[in-house]
């Protein structure tokens, strides 16, 4: 008796093991067919696996330098000093070292626009708050920097990949964070 | 009549159907939960664990500014952006004087890890470690820590921690300490092979819509695509901006990626071309590495690959190695019982037991069977030790050759089988190859050819005899591929332990 009540609980579990895996394997299969444009129908199977997804961080487009490469962004900072020309920075910085802590930065300068606006707001003031702190100063200016690849024909013809005109700056803000200490930190003035 | 015929019909399409399905049920058993080697498992824990490690020590750099209440990304952003997601991460709910007891737990959580201590409960903590680092800081995140988080949790379905692991240092420590045979037995494991699978599926799902989402860009269809990830300033590592004069180039490496990309999920699967492909996804890797900086993406990448292995043959390498060390540590030997990397070991116990899958077999029961039957000597009864890793196999050979008058002694390990030549009086041994490990195989028929001067057969699957080929494995012994007829086998056999001229008495 015990033997079969084994046997039935042996095919019990390799039924529910299985229904598993064919989830699992959906899951997975389904997850990075949400980045658009998208069918009404695999938008729903997408739905059905995400909190699945989400709780095994395996919700990922896997669209690595897709669909098509383009510019890389960078964070530049400016503070400003009295009776002097303004200290300024700009991250990803190429002597971060180790490379991976470089990529994170890098991450921070690249990622940040997938979020949404209110995401975008928060974490551009904490970027300032951080980088104005860290040079011991209550304001800061932030610009985004997009650097487009340079061409092979600028290449041919003598141009380099950090060309200035394959830069291309847009003003983020300017932050003002002498109000914080008293509790009402608050953005000075934005453009 | 018609009646006959009807019921004939629809028992043939049952019977037929019944087929269909029961065969459907076997190949997806086989798939999924067929007992395989983990060595693999465990060499790829050794790989991600360092590589989980020097994650975390990478964090130690800029903790505070990444994970920091106030950092670069606050904590109740972080929160209110997840707080209707299903998500985890303790570092939404640690206040800042927690940050550098719980990393530093973290990361010496991460070395247990890495070195397979307490491997069952350190690879889930590991996983839970992996993901809540990055579901914290989710604008640093990129491809890294997405393959990281997946091999982690693989490796923590799987048993991770059975090879190449100081857990496995310690049960061999364990067993020798009872008095048991030193070495353990491979223990094959369905959750091994279920693990492997679901990584090898993720892969194709990776590559599959890496390369799917890439047709989706103009530039991947002109060829510019690879170029400008060559020119990206802020990337690239190494120059390369020569290629702009042999624009051909990244054009065609472009196209080469799409192809390799989309068609890896059906490529990978054909024994013969998984190699072309694999090196191919190795040379990428590498390349991203090499001229783009992202070491970590580019290995943890390849250190997946290692599910597409061969295990027997990562056994091989593995062994050698270990041989290679063992050697050079005990020669010369005093005693002389070092030879080709094996230490003969004292006979196994009465009360020692091997196990393969799930079953064990006991030594009492290796030694039970005495046989009376045809004497092929005239003088005395050929005595045959039977080495065979499946229960099944060991139950119907012995039958078999039991049956035709041999006494069999059979045993599941190449271990137990030195250990049977050390206790009895055994005049031909034959080793049934399949789920054996090849090396294993044998350096135990050259110790029994070149220190007992006992004739041996080996029975190999062809897979196994490809490989042992190659690797020059068998130079020295009798081998006979499989599959092949119980008749055929005794037949190699006898023609081994019986001297020309002799009959049956």
């Amino acid at each position: 008796m015990s033997g079969r009540l084994k046997k039935i609980g042996s095919v019990t579990g390799k039924v529910l093991l299985s229904l598993w895996l064919t989830f699992h394997v959906f899951s997975v299969f389904v997850a990075p067919a949400a980045m658009p444009p998208i069918s009404p129908l695999l938008l729903d199977a997408w739905k059905v696996a995400l909190p699945y997804n989400e709780a095994l961080f395996q919700n990922h487009g896997y669209h690595f330098f897709a669909p098509d490469p383009g510019s890389s962004t960078l964070i530049s900072w400016s503070i400003p000093r009295p009776g002097d020309v303004p200290q300024t920075g700009r991250f990803p910085d190429p002597a971060i070292r180790p490379r991976l802590l470089y990529h994170r930065y890098f991450m921070l300068a690249e990622n940040l626009w997938s979020f949404d606006d209110q995401t975008q707001e928060e974490i551009q003031r904490a970027y300032a708050k951080h980088f104005a702190s860290l040079h011991n100063s209550s304001q800061i200016a932030l610009n985004r920097v997009s650097h487009a690849p340079s061409s092979i024909l600028r290449i041919q013809a003598g141009g380099r990949l950090d060309d200035p005109e394959t830069y291309e700056s847009e003003v983020l803000g300017t932050f003002d964070f002498s109000t914080e200490n008293s509790e009402s930190a608050s953005l000075a003035g934005r453009f | 009549m018609k009646s006959d015929a009807v019921a004939a019909t629809r028992q043939s399409v049952v019977s037929g159907l019944r087929g269909f399905f029961r065969g459907l049920s076997d190949d997806w058993n086989r798939f999924w939960f067929e007992p395989a080697d983990p060595i693999l498992l465990g060499l790829i824990r050794l790989l991600t664990g360092w590589m989980l490690f020097y994650n975390l020590l990478t964090w130690t750099l800029d903790l505070e500014a990444f994970f920091g209440k106030d950092g670069l990304q606050p904590l109740e952003t972080i929160r209110r952006l997840h707080e209707s997601k299903w998500l985890f991460s303790f570092w939404l709910w640690l206040d800042d004087q927690w940050m550098w007891p719980v990393h530093f737990t973290c990361l010496t959580i991460a070395a247990l890890f890495f070195l397979g201590i307490a491997t069952r409960v350190t690879s889930i903590l590991a996983f839970l470690i992996t993901i809540s680092y990055s579901q914290r800081v989710p604008v640093a995140n990129f491809g890294f820590d997405q393959i990281l988080g997946m091999l982690c949790f693989y490796l923590c379905l799987g048993p991770s921690g059975a090879c190449m692991s100081v857990d496995a240092v310690l049960r061999r420590w364990w067993r020798r300490r009872k008095g048991l045979s030193e070495e353990v037995t491979v223990r094959r494991m369905a959750s091994a092979r279920m693990s492997m699978r679901l990584i090898q599926l993720h892969m194709c799902a990776i590559y599959f819509w890496a390369g799917f989402s890439k047709l989706k860009g103009p530039s991947w269809w002109t060829g510019e695509a690879m170029w400008r990830v060559i020119a990206n300033y802020e990337y690239q590592t190494v120059d390369l901006t020569w290629m702009a004069n042999v624009p051909w180039l990244p054009y065609l490496i472009a196209h080469l990626t799409i192809v390799w990309e989309v068609f890896f999920i059906v490529l990978v699967w054909n024994r013969r071309l998984r190699p072309l492909v694999l090196f191919v996804g190795l040379g990428m890797h590498f390349g991203i590495g090499a001229f783009l900086g992202m070491w970590t993406f580019g290995l943890i990448m390849t250190f997946a690959y290692l599910a597409f292995s061969d295990p027997d043959v990562w056994r091989n390498r593995i062994h050698r190695l270990a041989g290679r060390i063992n050697r050079s540590k005990h020669e010369p030997s005093d005693n002389g019982t070092v030879s080709r990397g094996i230490v003969l070991r004292e006979p196994v116990t009465e009360s020692a037991s091997v196990c393969h899958d799930d079953a064990c077999l006991s030594a009492a029961e290796c030694t039970s069977e005495k046989v009376s039957g045809a004497l092929y000597t005239g003088k005395t009864l050929a005595r045959v030790g039977i080495v065979a890793c499946e229960h099944a196999d060991r139950s119907s050979l012995r039958k078999y050759f039991w049956a035709h008058g041999f006494d069999c002694q059979v045993v599941a390990s190449p271990e137990d089988c030195l250990g049977l030549i050390a206790r009895k009086q055994i005049d031909g041994v034959l080793i049934h190859g399949p789920g054996l490990v090849l090396t294993d195989v044998a350096d135990l028929a050259s110790e029994l050819a070149d220190v007992a001067g006992v004739p041996v057969l080996v029975t190999l699957t062809s897979r196994q005899l490809d490989i042992a080929t190659r690797l020059d494995l068998i130079q020295r012994t009798r081998w006979m591929a499989l599959p092949a007829s119980l008749h055929e086998i005794r037949l190699q056999l006898e023609r081994q332990l019986i001297p020309e001229g002799s009959h049956h008495g």
